[in-house]
């Protein structure tokens, strides 16, 4: 099997080394261009290397740091200033707190959370300790700056110390802008101060918003848990199970518009124009079913495999029709709608509903609602929100034509509480 | 496409078709090991020691206030019902392994289910016996008074579960305690590890507690606080929402007019406060079967009373998924065993140990 290897990172070697052993061969994309043109035939690995502070990284400059420091002058690291700190600097942080402890000067570490989830990390706090570094957990804390000399006043809650330190380390982190270029081009969602990776993805390691790319960012990640996440990567490829889904969409070429609307909003970029046919086509390992695109296609172009246009039987007046996305609402409907007389619509995401669907429903029941997951839990990143703007622009639609808009219900819910479900239906 | 290429190979299909899995433990772990076996082709045998399969993680609620803050019940989905109607996946109830003996290249197991002993031939078997909840077993401790209104952390969860648009609990609570690393970091408990889920699910109850009662006083006593959330600032939005955090281990929990009193001591010295409200977040202890299952598949129990590896489980066939080995939140649980079974059913290192 090919992988593509994408981005720069000095770790390259040694990724494609266990790539190999693993009976993968690997192809290295020189640009971004060439790394999106390659993905859509071959999975892709992104290499990120995110900076960190040279006392950390660079054992040389970390050592004249050291004897730099004059007699009983302390070393502080601080962590999770401006914003947390991500787990994989710990142990970095720990490992250069012990040989700065071991050479006879005072450490402190400074924190507010403790990280102990990362293999190992248990072992080296104990290390750390016995070599005399000290660790806060402090809850405030303020800096004062001057020309070489950095007061720092910081509070654990109970005691309050002041360190005057001419070393303080800012464990932050800075992330690879070229890994950034690269997800932009690769179509990976980026969030907030451009992360890559966001906490839903690390369900399988290194996963992002795209399936078939992973990231790693090698510069922070401790070598055997490069190792391990390769090896969870190299297993997915090997095996997607993801495979044998049945829903996929489908462009139906003799109607598309060519208009480009599917591609701008697919949330897991599986559509791609087809120049030969003047018409766009779905790259279907990509494709999730999740029906988006359907919804917002102008002309009507793509259906989804596996389940046709959302059906409305008619219904009869005081009934409640409720679109539940499935995989939250419908989960929780059985127990949410015992005791109450409505029909059920399962929908693949809040975002493939469109407006005609309410419309028609809203001609026979007396009261719809629309039930999706919470925003950041929505499993196709913008669906829900979608949704929510379509209902409000319904509800806009029915006002002007005399309709009473508070026929229709919006509710976010999950399968884990369905007694929200039930109260908003049963209002 | 690439997906679908070495699906076609007749070696994967002869493979997966001798393979059979014992799946020890019916909770989330085991379920999802199933699942993404059954994806690979591979039929299992799920042994679930209750009646009813999904063990804790089928009692949780989800911890969305008004955005989802990612606490992961969403993956269990409608696993159970998946799982449930599989044609791989045999379940068995109400079952108790009692031996597993070597045999040929594979294991024969023998369990009871109901009064039924049953005796099957597997190749592999998957340990994911979970946890045990701390805070359950200490209800009726000296330090803790017995109280309705002191819940443990499972409790809080069904009432979670169970919550209607405008109320949690029975009655509206003024003041609410969290005791979290109860039970862990304890030598006493012979428990010194941090279980690493209560802050995870103490930080993210009180923030559903805030959205429902915007006046409520809620207090977390912790010692040690993980990271969460990869988001900037989760501790200091904590606190803008107003939730207190009290650094100290309380020293007793005890109870005034059936309202629960924590005492505990701060920088002003010894105080006694009351609450309307008190959740114990206990700590995750190993299950308490684990000596037994060393036993018999040859795994190790470590300091801590967890399972883990001696030799690489692809020499031993037997692995490790979940709780068993350590605690874990619920996407670990759900990656561990994901990573658990592609490993069982990948046939080109099915034999070979990686370095």
């Amino acid at each position: 099997m090919t992988i593509v290897l994408a981005g720069k990172s000095p770790q390259k070697a040694r990724v494609e080394e266990i790539l190999r052993s693993e009976g993968f061969e690997c192809v290295t994309a020189a640009s971004p261009r060439d790394a999106k043109e390659l993905s859509r035939d071959f999975p892709v690995i992104l290499l990120g290397n995110s900076a960190v502070d040279l006392f950390l990284s660079d054992d040389v400059f970390a050592f004249r740091k050291i004897s730099g420091l004059g007699a009983g002058e302390p070393a502080v690291f601080l962590l999770d200033y401006g914003s947390d700190t991500p787990d994989y600097v710990l142990p970095l942080v720990l490992r250069r707190a012990v040989s700065t402890a071991l050479s006879k000067r005072p450490v402190f570490i400074l924190a507010r959370s403790v990280r102990s989830g990362i293999p190992g990390v248990e072992k080296l706090y104990f290390d750390a300790r016995n070599a005399g570094a000290a660790i806060i957990k402090y809850e405030e804390l303020s800096i004062q700056r001057s020309d070489d000399i950095c007061e720092i006043s910081v509070s654990d809650g109970i005691y309050r110390y002041t360190l005057g330190t001419p070393l303080l380390v800012d464990c932050a982190i800075e992330e690879d802008k070229e890994a950034i270029e690269y997800a932009k081009a690769l179509r990976i969602h980026t969030y907030g101060s451009n992360r890559i990776n966001e906490d839903r993805w690390f369900l399988s390691p290194g996963r992002t918003s795209r399936r078939g790319v992973y990231f790693l960012d090698t510069g922070l990640i401790v070598s055997d848990r490069l190792k391990d996440t390769i090896f969870s990567i190299a297993d997915e490829l090997r095996r997607s199970p993801d495979a044998q889904q049945e829903t996929r969409a489908h462009v139906d070429a003799s109607k598309c518009a060519f208009c480009y609307t599917c591609f701008r909003v697919c949330p897991h970029a599986a559509l791609e124009p087809d120049g030969s046919a003047a018409a766009m086509k779905v790259i279907q390992p990509l494709c999730t079913g999740c029906g988006i695109c359907a919804a917002v296609c102008p002309a009507k172009a793509i259906g989804l495999h596996g389940i046709g246009h959302i059906g409305i039987e008619p219904g009869s007046a005081g009934k409640t029709l409720a679109f539940c996305c499935e995989n939250s609402a419908a989960i929780a409907a059985d127990t949410a709608f015992r005791d109450i007389d409505a029909d059920i619509v399962r929908i693949p995401c809040g975002g493939s509903l469109d407006g005609e669907s309410i419309a028609a429903a809203l001609k026979t029941y007396s009261r719809v609602i629309v039930a999706v997951c919470a925003d950041e839990a929505c499993r196709h990143f913008d669906g829900s929100v979608r949704s929510m703007k379509q209902v409000e622009k319904i509800k806009q639609a029915v006002g002007k034509l005399g309709v009473d808009p508070g026929r229709i219900g919006f509710v976010r819910v999950s399968h884990a509480a369905p007694a929200v479900l039930r109260d908003a239906a049963g209002r | 496409m690439y997906y679908n290429k070495h699906y076609k190979r007749l070696g994967v299909f002869v493979r997966c078709f001798m393979k059979n899995v014992l799946i020890v433990g019916g909770g989330l772990a085991g379920c999802t090991a199933a699942k993404q076996l059954s994806k690979f082709g591979i039929p299992s045998i799920l042994l679930e020691s209750s009646s009813i399969i999904g063990g804790k993680v089928r009692d949780y609620g989800c911890k969305a206030d008004s955005r989802c803050s990612q606490c992961g019940v969403c993956l269990a989905g409608n696993l159970w019902e998946a799982v449930e109607n599989d044609p791989n996946i045999s379940i068995y109830y109400n079952a108790r392994i009692f031996d597993l003996y070597k045999n040929g290249d594979g294991f024969t197991a023998c369990f009871l289910s109901g009064p039924e002993t049953h005796e099957l031939n597997v190749t592999d078997v998957i340990v994911a016996s979970g946890f045990t909840d701390y805070a359950e077993r200490s209800l009726g401790a000296a330090e803790i008074a017995p109280s309705r209104r002191i819940l443990t952390g499972r409790n809080l969860e069904t009432l979670l579960k169970g919550r209607t648009s405008d109320s949690i609990f029975e009655h509206e609570p003024a003041s609410v305690a969290f005791i979290m690393c109860f039970g862990s970091r304890d030598i006493k408990e012979k428990a010194q590890y941090c279980s690493r889920v209560c802050c995870g699910y103490a930080t993210r109850s009180a923030k559903v507690l805030r959205h429902y009662y915007p006046n409520a006083e809620i207090t977390l006593f912790y010692m040690d606080l993980q990271t969460v959330n990869s988001s900037p600032r989760y501790m200091d939005e904590l606190r803008k929402n107003g939730i207190r955090f009290e650094r100290c281990r309380p020293a007793r929990i005890g109870s005034e007019e059936s309202l629960p009193v924590v005492t505990y001591e701060n920088s002003e010295g010894l105080q006694k406060k009351t609450f309307d409200y008190v959740i114990l977040c206990g700590a995750v202890h190993p299950c308490p079967d684990a000596a037994f299952l060393s036993d018999i598949t040859g795994l190790r129990v470590d300091e801590n009373g967890f399972l883990q590896y001696v030799l690489p489980p692809e020499m031993t066939h037997v692995y490790l998924a979940g709780c068993a080995s350590g605690p874990k939140s619920i996407y670990e649980t759900s990656a561990d065993a994901a990573g658990v079974a592609a490993r069982i059913a990948n046939f080109n290192f099915g034999d070979g140990v990686r370095q």
